[in-house]
């Protein structure tokens, strides 16, 4: 993949609010979590998780467009998007501690780590397989530009509808499920 | 597939003397004495063409070249929602991709070699999904493709399509968009502005021996004519020129397998000149001849630029090594659509012509087999690298090369050999392209600094513009423009989706967006026509 940097921050969102969002809502209740945990307090984890890994995620694409520097081809492996994932995580689970969105301790012994894990895991995962494929069938252009997404309005339509109606959706969701 | 190869094998053939610049001129005016006439002029009128006693064709666009370039182009307008009867291929040859097999050929490929090319920049496919290593995997029966893809090029080389592979997409999708409706087997002799806007295209038809020169009439015209013939370094043609007839020397780009069997059937040296990727399959062909065939061929490497190792700052530093500058691709893959992408376009003139020349330039992959093999050939003493340049080349009485070489210390020594292969590239002057030579003399077209015909990123070519009509070029002849890598599956593609951008502006064609992308991707899944 070549990515600019705006191209990199433009995909994660598109791909975070879309996917990734999309994939959390669906899949939450699948997750395991510990026994006596509600589906509530499973959605407002799962949906904390995704926003905190989109917005961390926009630091992570600084770091990776630096060291894309030292790169001849000025490119980001595939696989490197994949071996990501673990190191992205660490951040986020201390984060969600830290904010309160994952009660108790943030240690490997919490009963909240195994669903923190399954959906992380896997929302990285959908994200990636997205950006693989299906999303040069949807903006064609987006392989060609670096990554961003076409200034032309009939391209600029979906993303954009995708990227803040999507996002609205999940602060709706996690609002509701906070109440 | 097999005898599909020979299609275009035609088209480079041996070079003797420099392409007649003005061949479309005197071809066109001695077969017809008014269009002599017509041909003083810069700007057709209609009656002009009438008085003249020429058919004319009606199109709202014309593709010139009918190769990869067309075919890029033609695929993304069709997609776009053109119909076949708007869009006029002129070209003499019978697929398009047949000058492409001709010089895959010519470089040792087969259909079962890989290209240098990566998996999702398909030619047959605009949105690279499903790449080639997906086709290629299904297509075989095995994972291996998907994991190299996968993992590249951190734990394995980079993927690159077989030949096989990519004539397959193309010969499939050529018939998916009707290509043979929209072909006119012709060579195009001139292209001339129209007074009421638009352009014309003189053609001379090649199927009907009687017929005479039409014209085909058109809003936009598109250019994409490929290289205009294998570079022909001037010992070589000296050679040739005091030794006519003589097969000792000859360019990588022209046939030459009777090299390749005189040095299996018996001892000999070759001299090879050139460090590209042709240079490399050529020394895999020459060892594999070695290991497989029992050749004892001698090698003898020269480099006119010997690349000791990476050149270039930390944050801009490429590979190399053993005389070869190494990237996987002709042009960093950033070159294409990345960070790179947007400085060329950013930069305009010798800027951007510098940095062009700093990120492409004469480089091949770095493969572990190649690595191998040279090693080898080292270790044995039948490999020879030299910095050097060939200053005087003639025959000795017994038939034999002798070359004086000028070393890069300025020592001077003579060489015997039985054979030089120029592996030094293509010829890129416009002005051995009869067409283009004439566009610039008469069709208000100008050269970019690399000295390719000056473009807009819109690939619109500068200074051609004739009412609502506009003329665009891809390949080669856009060198220099604001994108790099135009000489590639890659390029033509990425100039058939600005052209496309700029033609829907027009009016032309819808721009593909999100739901008829998606809408035109699953046809093109299941085969039907755009």
């Amino acid at each position: 993949m070549t990515l600019t940097l705006g191209g990199r921050i433009q995909t994660r969102l598109v791909l975070m609010s879309s996917v990734g969002l999309l994939w959390t809502l669906a899949m939450a209740r699948f997750f395991p979590r510990p026994a006596g945990v509600s589906l509530r307090l499973a959605y407002q984890i799962t949906l904390g998780t995704a926003i905190t890994m989109t917005v961390f995620g926009i630091a992570w694409e600084v770091v990776y467009h630096g060291l894309q520097q030292l790169r001849w081809d000025k490119d980001w492996p595939s696989v490197l998007g994949l071996l990501a994932g673990p190191v992205e995580a660490v951040p986020v689970w201390l984060a969600l501690h830290a904010l309160g969105i994952v009660p108790g301790d943030w240690g490997l012994s919490t009963p909240f780590l195994m669903l923190f894990a399954m959906h992380f895991s896997s929302t990285s995962m959908v994200v990636w397989l997205a950006g693989q494929g299906p999303l040069r069938v949807i903006q064609p252009r987006w392989r060609f530009e670096g990554g961003t997404f076409s200034r032309r309005p009939p391209s600029l339509t979906v993303p954009f509808l995708v990227t803040y109606i999507g996002m609205l959706f999940v602060l709706g969701a996690l609002w509701l499920a906070g109440r | 597939m097999t005898d599909k190869l020979g299609a275009g094998t035609a088209q480079f053939r041996r070079i003797t003397a420099p392409a007649a610049i003005s061949v479309a001129r005197a071809e066109a005016a001695s077969a017809r004495p008014e269009l002599s006439r017509l041909l003083r002029c810069g700007v057709w009128d209609d009656e002009f063409l009438t008085a003249a006693g020429l058919p004319v064709y009606d199109s709202q666009i014309v593709s010139v070249g009918g190769g990869l370039g067309s075919f890029a182009l033609v695929d993304f307008l069709r997609i776009a929602g053109l119909t076949t009867s708007a869009i006029t291929v002129l070209s003499d040859l019978s697929a398009p991709y047949a000058s492409f097999v001709s010089l895959a050929r010519a470089s040792q490929l087969g259909l079962e070699d890989r290209l240098r090319s990566d998996s999702s920049s398909r030619i047959d496919n605009i949105w690279g999904c499903p790449g080639y290593a997906v086709s290629e995997a299904l297509a075989e029966r095995t994972p291996a493709p998907l994991w190299r893809v996968l993992t590249e090029p951190l734990l394995s080389e980079y993927f690159t399509p077989r030949v096989r592979t990519v004539l397959t997409g193309i010969e499939r999708e050529a018939a998916r968009i009707g290509w043979g409706e929209m072909l006119v087997r012709s060579r195009a002799l001139v292209v001339r502005r129209r007074s009421r806007g638009g352009y014309f295209v003189l053609t001379q038809p090649l199927d009907d021996a009687c017929a005479g020169p039409s014209v085909y009439r058109c809003r936009h015209v598109h250019l994409a004519l490929g290289h205009p013939r294998p570079r022909l370094a001037p010992d070589l043609l000296a050679f040739r020129n005091l030794h006519p007839g003589a097969s000792q020397a000859v360019q990588a780009y022209e046939p030459h397998e009777d090299v390749y069997r005189q040095l299996v059937s018996s001892p000999g040296t070759i001299v090879l000149r050139g460090s590209g990727i042709t240079a490399s399959r050529v020394l895999e062909r020459l060892i594999h001849d070695r290991d497989a065939l029992g050749a004892r061929t001698e090698i003898l490497h020269l480099f006119r630029h010997y690349v000791r190792g990476a050149t270039g700052p930390p944050w801009f530093r490429r590979p190399g090594g053993n005389g070869f500058a190494y990237q996987p691709f002709s042009f960093p893959k950033a070159a294409a659509g990345g960070q790179l992408r947007q400085r060329t376009l950013a930069l305009s003139g010798d800027e951007r012509a510098d940095l062009i020349a700093r990120m492409g330039g004469t480089t091949t992959a770095r493969r572990a087999g190649w690595q191998r093999q040279l090693r080898r050939g080292r270790h044995e003493g039948w490999y020879l690298a030299e910095s050097a340049v060939v200053r005087d080349l003639r025959l000795t009485p017994s038939g034999r090369l002798r070359m004086t070489l000028a070393r890069g210390d300025g020592s001077e020594c003579q060489v015997d050999a039985d054979f030089l292969l120029d592996a030094t590239g293509f010829e890129d002057d416009l002005r051995h392209h009869a067409l283009l030579s004439d566009l610039l003399d008469c069709g208000g077209a100008s050269t970019s600094v690399l000295g390719g015909l000056d473009v807009e990123p819109s690939f619109e070519v500068r200074g051609t513009r004739s009412g609502a009509g506009r003329m665009y070029a891809s390949g080669i002849a856009s060198l220099g423009g604001a994108l790099a890598p135009v000489d590639s599956f890659w390029g033509l593609t990425h100039a058939a989706l600005e052209i496309c951008d700029d033609l829907s502006d027009q009016g032309m064609c819808a721009v593909p967006g999100a739901f008829r992308s998606m809408g035109q991707w699953w046809r093109w899944v299941r085969n039907r026509q755009p």
